[in-house]
């Protein structure tokens, strides 16, 4: 039985003792001032915008992506266009032709889509490979930049499964200088989005409020014994556990709140984004009750906190080499927070439209049994 | 005869091969102050987490104030108070935010919070935040919170450990005082004076196992040494003789010094609890 005044007793417990200790969600208050930052200055100005070598504007371009059978991953793309450049997405049959070589306006790029052979990696992973060819009018390949500046961040919201995708560029007429780029000399920065780092600074707070302040506050009241203390009162086990992930689903809203509004505001009313917020809390806290249930420190708990993080970063670096850990990583909940995250930083979705939103559901769920076993059998004890 | 208010029969507590209590079976009376005795590493701990439910029993059945334990632990943590050997207050909060967060997840009214203060002597140390309170204010804060809610039954471990002789007192009357309002009390400690002074029984675990449980009074009469320490002087020498008046010679002995030394001091030696102690306890280890 859930008693509300135990609820309250105890939530108001741990707002003062938040109170009392500022300074355990000064990284918070360090986020927005990034994000803060980040919504009322310049950004520095793009090498892409400047003029090119040929005299050509390198962002004026048009490109056209040009595919000749239809896949999920182009469906998905063309529901994320960019305002700037203008792409159409078209089939080959409908590029206008010309003595048999494409007829294009002036100053406009195309981008090819060439699906290659099915290949073996040395790991033993089966992939498809994808070439996109990048032809440019003139002799900059830079001015296909801008293209590529939107293609790859919003490829990577996309499950791209078994399929390698690979960059390359040569103008649209053969007879121009070749002024080759690829995504080895394309700068990191140029693939960073405001979006992209949105997503990165709500990560950042959902994990810091619901994973890490969560083993740091449950850790010390073991350590401290005021736990057992607590749990020897009348407050039973499920409402002390319901009271502490109340408090920290509230920092964590509080802060994803505050940094979405400085940062793009008008997303702000997408449930979507809330759902996954509250899924992904959900999810990290009842991982950090499992830490601070099994640790027997507080020292000792933040390290396996960190190591869950640096852990979780090392399975998706591993889950792009070997097949056993990509099918590891499906079952992570955290493999679905990103890309939702991302997808509704970016445009407005429906609950049905999220890809993932009901593995999360399960996965999350499952966590949960997970740490109420945990905090029950080992909580205080 | 008042109904039991712990009963314990045949707890076994292991740690993998390690046996911490070892068939122990008590049974504790209502309003009585138990005392619970025993050597470093004896269980005594171990079967006050039992009986608090935070230690589940490897076998045995515990009752406590009618419920049973682990079981029922939900109903039967509302009836007893807890003071552990270490404290463990909110240490950023002060003494009477402490105190009053109990209160509230009692029920209780805050006018308790001031009370049990005045009781342990707090009350000018109510609004300093614990974390600079000394060893022994702590540890009258702990007391202070587990006495507010007036259970039934008080556990207490070391109730005395870093109290000055004055606070020693004032806990020591609290615990008659509560005893005679109607709590039993269950307290181990180390302190035999203690014992000897507030239990109404006492019972002595060593490694585990109970050695023996009765009243101080009949531990007295029980472990009494008739021996009568005499110091006389002869010819300027200061001489001191020991003897048992249990054997007839030593008897003849005394009363040959009364008749022709000149006595200095003649007493009987003091029943001491530590030495009843150690040689039960001695006695288990050999």
């Amino acid at each position: 039985m859930i008693r509300s005044a135990m609820i309250r007793i105890l939530l108001d417990r741990e707002f003062r003792r938040l109170r009392k200790n500022p300074s355990a969600i000064m990284l918070i208050g360090l986020l927005s001032a990034v994000a803060l930052l980040m919504a009322t200055s310049r950004p520095v100005s793009n090498k892409g915008d400047q003029p090119g070598p040929n005299g050509a504007s390198q962002s004026a371009v048009n490109v056209w992506l040009i595919y000749d059978q239809r896949s999920q991953w182009l469906d998905h793309l063309s529901e994320n266009l960019p305002d700037t450049p203008t792409i159409r997405i078209v089939h080959r049959d409908r590029v206008p032709i010309e003595n048999g070589t494409w007829k294009l306006p002036p100053q406009d790029a195309a981008v090819e889509v060439v699906y290659g052979d099915k290949f073996t990696t040395d790991r033993g992973f089966a992939l498809g490979k994808v070439v996109l060819i990048g032809r440019y009018p003139g002799k900059n390949a830079e001015t296909l930049a801008p293209f590529w500046n939107w293609f790859w961040p919003a490829l990577s919201e996309y499950h791209t499964g078994g399929l390698r995708f690979e960059q390359s560029s040569e103008p649209l007429n053969p007879d121009a200088a070749h002024t080759p780029t690829s995504l080895e000399n394309t700068s990191v920065a140029d693939l960073v989005t405001n979006e992209l780092i949105a997503t990165m600074l709500l990560l950042i707070v959902i994990f810091f409020a619901c994973c890490h302040l969560l083993v740091s506050f449950t850790a010390q009241d073991r350590e401290r014994g005021t736990l057992s203390a607590i749990v020897l009162s009348p407050a039973n086990t499920s409402e002390i556990l319901l009271s502490k992930f109340l408090f920290h689903l509230l920092i964590s809203f509080g802060g994803c709140l505050t940094i979405v509004a400085i940062l793009k505001p008008i997303v702000l009313t997408q449930p979507v984004l809330w759902l996954v917020i509250l899924l992904s809390s959900i999810g990290l806290m009842c991982v950090g009750t499992c830490i601070a249930t099994l640790a027997k420190t507080q020292a000792s708990a933040a390290l396996l906190a960190l190591c869950y993080m640096l852990g979780g970063t090392v399975l998706f670096y591993l889950s792009t080499k070997f097949t056993a850990f990509y099918f590891i990583k499906q079952l992570a909940f955290e493999n679905y927070t990103f890309p939702l995250l991302f997808s509704t930083m970016k445009r407005p979705v429906s609950v049905f439209q999220a890809p993932g939103l009901g593995t999360m559901f399960v996965l999350v769920g499952a966590w949960v049994g997970i740490a109420r076993s945990c905090f029950y059998r080992y909580g205080w004890r | 005869m008042s109904a039991p208010a712990i009963e314990i029969d045949n707890l076994v507590v292991r740690f993998g091969r390690f046996t911490a209590v070892n068939d122990l079976s008590l049974t504790i009376n209502e309003r009585e102050l138990f005392g619970f005795l025993g050597p470093n590493g004896a269980g005594k701990t171990t079967t006050i987490k039992v009986l608090i439910g935070s230690q589940r029993p490897t076998s045995g059945t515990i009752r406590v104030a009618g419920f049973q334990i682990p079981a029922e632990f939900d109903q039967v943590k509302q009836q007893f108070g807890y003071v552990p050997d270490t404290e463990n207050h909110i240490e950023e909060f002060t003494g009477r935010e402490n105190l009053e967060l109990f209160a509230r997840l009692y029920d209780m009214p805050l006018s308790t919070v001031d009370e049990s203060l005045a009781r342990l002597e707090l009350s000018e140390a109510a609004d300093v935040v614990v974390s600079a309170y000394s060893k022994g204010m702590r540890r009258k804060l702990l007391i202070a919170r587990e006495i507010m809610h007036r259970p039934k039954i008080l556990y207490f471990d070391e109730p005395t450990a870093n109290l000055d002789a004055h606070s020693t007192e004032l806990v020591r009357e609290l615990l008659r005082d509560l005893a005679s309002q109607g709590t039993t009390i269950f307290l181990t400690t180390h302190n035999m004076e203690e014992v000897e002074q507030i239990c109404d029984r006492v019972a002595i675990l060593c490694r585990g196992e109970l050695v023996d449980c009765d009243t101080p009074t009949n531990f007295v009469t029980r472990h009494a040494v008739r021996i009568v320490k005499a110091q006389f002087e002869r010819e300027g020498n200061v001489i001191r003789e020991s003897l048992d008046l249990d054997l007839a010679d030593q008897r003849e002995r005394l009363a040959e010094i009364i008749r022709h030394e000149k006595c200095v001091r003649v007493h009987s030696q003091e029943f001491d609890f530590q030495d009843v102690f150690l040689k039960i306890t001695g006695q288990a280890y050999t």
